[in-house]
């Protein structure tokens, strides 16, 4: 997925208008992706995430998010981030009790270098979990709740037997 | 902040988005407006008219620009000053006289518009497509109908 090829290539100052402007546009994107309601919402949240952390991880002042929204999945290319911007911003949106935000808001969270820079990948895909009760109260999300819980020992609630 | 506090820095436009030029997505730039004109704290009218100026611009891009093919629409916002310019690009077949073959709008478009901003420009493109430039003059909410 590259710029041309992208369903959303945006790109936003990291100041006040990035919030509104990321929240919105994830959450049309998620829409046209056809993901659940909460999921739409969840995109929204994404893209406040984003926002709100990605100033010390880029090194212009921007954040460019290049989002592929087709048939139930989507997904956004963060970047470019400065080395280790990935982990960090991860890290960056982490809270008491609950981790990191944008990996819990994520069904799947990767990383990928693009002409040498690196990028945060989340993803949201509508057949990864069933429901809200499924793994999310418990710290985890689906396939990715182990990783979760390497990344979280200690940190969170306890895993689910 | 009616746009004084955001500045367009030597890195672009604060504001830049790109999506193929379909239909669909005249909606997410519509949603780009809406969060850009709330985090400018505009009147809601305002948010409204700058959303119906651009739309005639984007809607424009997905008709004409691209004859049988496909191509990007790009919008660039740029607050500063108690002014918002925003500029909708297309890489497509540039300006023509009249289009051919007509086309079955009612023509209000450009009228439209015009009326919605406090100056309109149309130029070529770097691509060699068109650009429409907008600027409107920012109205801060009045907090007692800002609901």
């Amino acid at each position: 997925m590259t710029g041309p090829d992208a369903d959303a290539d945006v790109r936003v100052e990291l100041g006040p208008l990035a919030a509104p402007v990321l929240s919105r546009v994830m959450s049309a994107l998620a829409a046209r992706a056809d993901l659940p309601l909460d999921r739409v919402s969840e995109a929204g949240l994404l893209g406040d995430a984003v926002a709100a952390h990605a100033l010390p991880r880029v090194d212009d002042g921007f954040v460019r998010l290049v989002v592929s929204a087709r048939r139930g999945e989507l997904v956004v290319r963060v970047g470019p981030l400065l080395d280790g911007g990935a982990e960090g911003l991860l890290r960056d949106s982490d809270l008491p009790e609950l981790g990191s935000v944008i990996r819990r808001l994520s069904d799947d969270v990767g990383t990928e270098e693009v002409d040498g820079r690196e990028h945060l990948v989340p993803v949201g895909d509508r057949h990864r979990r069933t429901g809200r009760g499924d793994g999310r109260e418990a710290g985890g999300h689906g396939l990715h709740r182990a990783r979760w819980a390497r990344r979280h020992r200690g940190a969170g609630p306890p895993l689910p037997r | 902040m009616a746009g004084d506090e955001v500045s367009a820095v030597n890195g672009g436009p604060p504001i830049r988005l790109r999506v193929p030029a379909r239909a669909e997505n005249v909606f997410v730039v519509r949603q780009a407006l809406t969060g850009l004109g709330q985090a400018l704290a505009l009147d809601r009218a305002q948010i409204d008219d700058i959303k119906i100026a651009v739309t005639e611009a984007c809607t424009n891009v997905v008709l004409h620009a691209y004859r049988d093919t496909s191509g990007p629409l790009e919008i660039e916002a740029w607050p500063s000053d108690g002014q918002l310019l925003v500029v909708v690009r297309d890489a497509g077949r540039g300006i023509t006289p009249r289009a051919e073959p007509p086309t079955p709008g009612l023509g209000l478009g450009m009228p439209l518009m015009a009326a919605l901003t406090e100056e309109m420009r149309i130029a070529h493109g770097p691509d060699g497509g068109t650009e429409v430039h907008m600027t409107f003059v920012l109205v801060p909410a009045d907090e007692d109908h800002a609901g």
